[in-house]
């Protein structure tokens, strides 16, 4: 093959005599130093080269994505604290407020109702064991109990003030938060079995921000019954917005950060160590563990199903699905969190992508204020369980 | 660690050449006026500088060579002095003064080789290395920059240098060999030669440590970073696994278990301000499932492409990547990612800086510098910003000072000033003679151009280019799942010329129908007659792995090799017998290396040129090294159970050189 040399006196030439679509499609580039517009060696005759739009701009003049590094001294530490240690079987106060509902949580039994209106719980209470007031009256002993079948069994779940997520609090937390637990109601024990409970909610604080209220209490399998104990408020750093609405939030202890997330389209959680563990409910639970070597990532969609003001709902666990299936996706997130070993603190980096940015969400009704706590002990936020926790009353 | 036989292949190899080059008369008159010290052993000329303090500058703070540097020219004042761009033009062997401010090219001095990097040395010297003469160049400043600079010596190193850093302290000059797989320490002064450190295969860019005690290299195929202690001399390098598993669908935790990416174009390296994270631009790459069918190269029903960008973030001080997770996108993210990446990604990143928070790669390809957040887990998948820079960028250098980045893109032969803290458009000239650039052969740098370039449908459908598998001409070091069974990447490069059929099973005759029938499976449409015949211009003059011949030490045990390649008893020469014809029959046969998923028994003979430099073997690269290729096919591929160890490492030893 004869090899042609050409000067660039002839790359103009050349350039003519090629397919007209050339010299739209192939920006030249600025020779500053003469100040003139001159085509790059060696491409000139590139005869269907792509438009360059496809070849440098991978959005396609679509929406780009809308990335935010934290400096170390922005990772939200602070006010972020992480709840206090769960509650230990077995130490339950004496004196707790029983009910089948309390704040942000509740008991339901068959068909919805509560458990003393379920007929399966009549039938226990008639057969349970004689009070007090029974033996008086020198009724027949009751037959043998047998665990497996004179138990009901009820839904312990959020209730409608926030959207709510429920664990045993002794049972690996934060690895087993669900949107509801079944427990086992049985009436004819004779003492009082207790299990402490944790349940997680996300609300509208102070001046509309969100608010992570994190509730210990117990379940008596004997009542049925649920108790709150105490109750921490903290507050999450907002992470991620989506037009007003908080999409994303992060909360910082010493060993992880917990992300509480919008309910999700699709939601991935990965870690260097493969300790994240992730939760899906009315909202997600993700907790990754952080420190020196260590990396995740948690990357989430949202759709326009989910997007709207998730945690301002008074009932948000029924009315936002979980998996919004089909609906358009509206917005992605991912978030990297990262520490090399030589560095001091954790670096994340956010990225959100959307092709609505300002869209306007309907804000649903607002939720009723907590209650105060009466009779029993407050948590790490003394003097009113509804008021977050001030940075030095956090530190534990 | 050791000096091994292996790095030490080539280590005076060109000596004579480097001799006979010799300096510019004036120079040499000038080293005869003075009483100079004796060089040391391997260096040619004096290294120090003849008028110290004479002359531009080092500029900024990195340490990491490219092929494009940065220097400042003294002034009237400190602020008056002019930054200037350092230039290594691999096609003219020259290096090139460019005034970053105006694009004016100052200087053209010619080298003695062609450079691949340069870096400027803490007293102003340049130190240029020379791939093709085995062996590092160092210059000094001229009073003025119109002036160029002026040769100083010449250091011998193993095959190939490729890559520059330098010590935080100065004293000591790292130099990468790519064919040589070594990494040589040299006095920064002297150049004298140090610890010469073996490496896995295709070394490229490296940098040191913030304390000095480490090097970090990459390489381009292996989907790996080695570490050197510089201080244990008995230490050899570590590896650092880059390879990232492959996370999809909507699971809320990805619990199955991850398959990690194999990787490749590992070319660049660049490090954070702090020491703390070393970054590495590189493709991961899916190829399937070996024993499989596919439809082409690859699993073309994979949720990603087959190769997408990558950069791992190395925790220097864990010696660990903290990038093992790709996340394919769901959604409009997915679409997206499908619709551009393919024309848009990075897959063939090849210089790499990093500033303030950013790091900054150029791309082959896509001809671009595009800007990602340096503190995320995967900056590739956060992209900040990307500028058109002309074609082919191989070096970018930083002026954090005045924010903006330097691009030299030696397949367009120009330098693109890049401002990174406004919206300007990047300023791009030409460099060059005054009189006009040097003239290239026009289907050469056609087919170069179209050999590096991703996201052209007529090439593939998945964005993949040709360099893609076969980087610098060469392989990939991946078995590929084909529809004829695995298939590993054959070398191109210095291998075409008489090694006809082609592919693995000799299905075709001529190099453009192999190339065709690539392209087919790669679901391009194919290129026109003038473009193609370009392609195979470039394909058949990419330039081969310099000549490597054995160090004194070995040519008595290469030459027992070669007897015993000879030999009847071991019966290489049935099939490989003629060195002249790339030691190949150019017939197939069944030697026994059939595996599930193939569609045939007999192979192609495979040519031993180059052998050394394309592990692993055999069709389905099931064999790592040579030594294991020799132990495994005794009776099935000529005869070596006979032989005695010295024997069997003589017949490696031979079979290197080749």
């Amino acid at each position: 093959m004869k090899a042609r040399r050409f000067a660039p006196t002839a790359l103009a030439l050349a350039a003519a005599a090629l397919a007209p679509s050339f010299a739209a499609a192939k920006p030249p580039i600025r020779d500053i130093v003469r100040g003139t517009v001159r085509e790059p060696f060696g491409r000139n005759t590139i005869r269907e080269p792509l438009p360059e739009t496809d070849a440098i701009d991978p959005f396609d003049g679509g929406p780009r994505p809308d990335g935010v590094s934290e400096p170390p001294a922005a990772v939200p530490r602070l006010p972020l604290v992480s709840p206090p240690a769960p509650l230990e079987p077995g130490r339950a106060p004496e004196k707790l407020a029983w009910s089948y509902e309390t704040e942000g949580l509740r008991v339901v039994g068959a068909e919805g109702l509560p458990p003393d209106q379920s007929p399966q719980f009549r039938h226990l209470r008639a057969v349970a064991p004689a009070r007090p007031k029974a033996r008086k009256k020198k009724a027949p002993p009751p037959a043998p109990r047998r665990a497996d079948t004179d138990t009901a069994w009820v839904r312990v779940e959020g209730a409608s003030s926030a959207p709510t997520l429920v664990a045993f609090a002794w049972q690996a937390p934060e690895s087993k938060y669900a949107r509801a637990l079944s427990m086992p109601c049985r009436p004819w024990l004779e003492a009082p079995v207790r299990w402490p409970l944790r349940w997680e909610s996300v609300r509208e604080g102070e001046a509309g921000a969100p608010l992570w209220q994190v509730n210990d209490g117990w379940y008596d399998e004997r009542s049925c019954q649920v108790s709150l104990e105490r109750r921490t408020a903290l507050r999450p750093a907002v992470l991620v917005r989506q037009g007003q609405t908080p999409m994303v939030l992060g909360a910082r202890d010493d060993d992880a950060v917990v992300f509480l997330v919008a309910p999700t389209r699709t939601l991935q959680a990965h870690d260097l160590g493969g300790g994240a563990r992730t939760t899906q409910g009315p909202f997600a639970r993700v907790r990754v563990p952080v420190g020196p070597g260590l990396a995740s990532t948690l990357v989430a969609s949202f759709t326009g199903a989910s997007a709207p003001s998730w945690w301002k709902r008074p009932n948000a666990g029924a009315a936002a699905p979980v998996q919004p299936g089909a609906e358009p996706i509206l917005l992605e997130v991912r978030v990297d969190l990262s520490q090399a070993v030589a560095e001091r603190e954790p670096t994340l980096a956010i990225q959100r992508v959307t092709d609505r940015p300002e869209l306007s969400l309907p804000v649903p009704p607002k939720a009723p204020p907590l209650p105060q706590l009466r009779g029993s002990r407050q948590g790490p936020g003394e003097g009113g369980g509804q008021a977050a926790l001030a940075p030095a009353q956090a530190k534990r | 660690m050791t000096a091994s036989p292996k790095t030490l292949l080539s280590l005076f190899l060109g000596l004579g050449l480097l001799a006979s080059c010799g300096g510019s008369p004036k120079a040499a008159r000038t080293a005869s006026a003075t009483a100079s010290p004796p060089s040391p052993p391997g260096v040619v000329g004096q290294c120090g500088r003849s008028a110290p303090g004479v002359g531009a500058a080092r500029y900024g703070t990195s340490r990491s060579g490219s092929s494009v540097a940065l220097a400042l020219a003294p002034g009237a004042g400190p602020e008056e002095g002019r930054v200037l761009a350092y230039v290594a033009d691999s096609d003219d062997g020259a290096l090139y003064t460019v005034d970053v401010s105006s694009g004016k090219t100052l200087a053209r001095t010619k080298l003695r080789g062609q450079p691949e990097q340069l870096l400027v040395l803490a007293d102003g010297r340049v130190a240029a290395a020379l791939r093709d003469k085995n062996a590092v160049e160092v210059l000094e400043p001229g009073a003025r920059p119109e002036l160029g600079l002026s040769p100083r010596c010449l250091a011998a190193v193993p095959s190939e240098p490729v890559g520059l850093a330098a010590t935080p302290d100065d004293k000591t000059l790292l130099v990468t060999s790519g064919w040589g797989r070594a990494l040589t320490a040299l006095d920064g002064a002297s150049l004298a030669a140090g610890r010469s450190v073996e490496l896995p295969r295709e070394p490229r860019s490296v940098v040191a440590s913030d304390d000095g005690k480490l090097a970090y290299v990459a390489h381009v195929v292996g989907a790996q970073m080695s570490v050197v202690d510089l201080d244990d001399p008995a230490a050899e390098a570590r590896q650092v696994d880059l390879r990232a598993g492959e996370r999809s669908g909507a699971a809320s935790s990805a619990r199955r278990a991850d398959k990690p990416r194999e990787g490749c174009q590992g070319f660049a390296l660049a490090k954070s301000s702090d020491g703390a994270r070393v970054f590495a631009p590189m493709a991961l790459v899916d190829p399937g499932e070996p024993a499989r069918a596919s439809g082409g190269y690859g699993n073309p029903n994979a949720p990603l492409p087959p190769e997408v960008s990558a950069v791992a973030v190395v925790d220097a001080q864990a010696e660990r990547s903290l990038t093992k997770a790709l996340f394919a996108p769901s959604g409009f993210g997915k679409a997206r990612f499908l619709r551009h990446q393919p024309k848009g990604d990075c897959i063939l990143p090849r210089a790499a800086a990093y500033h303030d928070g950013s790091l900054y790669v150029t791309c082959f390809g896509i001809d671009a510098l595009v800007e990602y957040d340096g503190k995320a887990v995967d900056p590739s998948r956060f992209e900040r910003r990307r500028w058109a820079v002309g074609g082919g960028p191989t070096g970018v250098a930083l002026d954090g000072a005045a924010g903006r980045a330097v691009v030299w893109s030696q397949f367009d032969h120009v330098v693109s000033v890049v401002p990174l803290n406004g919206g300007d458009e990047p300023q791009t000239s030409f460099v060059g003679d005054p009189g006009g650039r040097p003239d290239l052969d026009y289907e050469f740098a056609l087919g170069r151009e179209l050999f590096h370039r991703s996201g052209d449908s007529r090439i593939s459908q998945d964005g993949r280019a040709c360099a893609s598998c076969h980087p610098n001409g060469r392989e990939d070091a991946i078995t590929w799942a084909t529809p004829d069974g695995p298939r590993q990447t054959p070398m191109l490069a210095g291998r075409l010329d008489v090694t006809a059929p082609y592919s693995w099973s000799g299905q075709h005759a001529t190099v453009p129908e192999h190339v065709h029938a690539t392209f087919q499976r790669l679901g391009g449409t194919g290129l026109d007659e003038a473009s193609l015949g370009a392609l195979l211009t470039y394909i058949s003059r990419m330039p081969a792995p310099p000549p490597a011949a054995p160090p004194p030490s070995r040519r008595a045990l290469v030459e027992r090799g070669r007897e015993v390649f000879a030999s009847s008893e071991a019966a290489c020469v049935g099939c490989h017998g003629d060195p002249d014809r790339a030691s190949t029959d150019r017939e197939r046969h069944d030697v026994g290396s059939f595996v599930q998923g193939d569609t045939q028994r007999a192979f192609d003979t495979p040519s031993l040129r180059f052998l050394s430099g394309t592990a692993p073997y055999f069709h389905d690269g099931r064999y790592a090294t040579l030594d294991a290729l020799l132990d495994a096919t005794d009776s099935t591929m000529g005869h070596t159970a006979h032989l005695s160890k010295r024997d069997r490492r003589a017949l490696a030893a031979y079979l290197e050189t080749l």
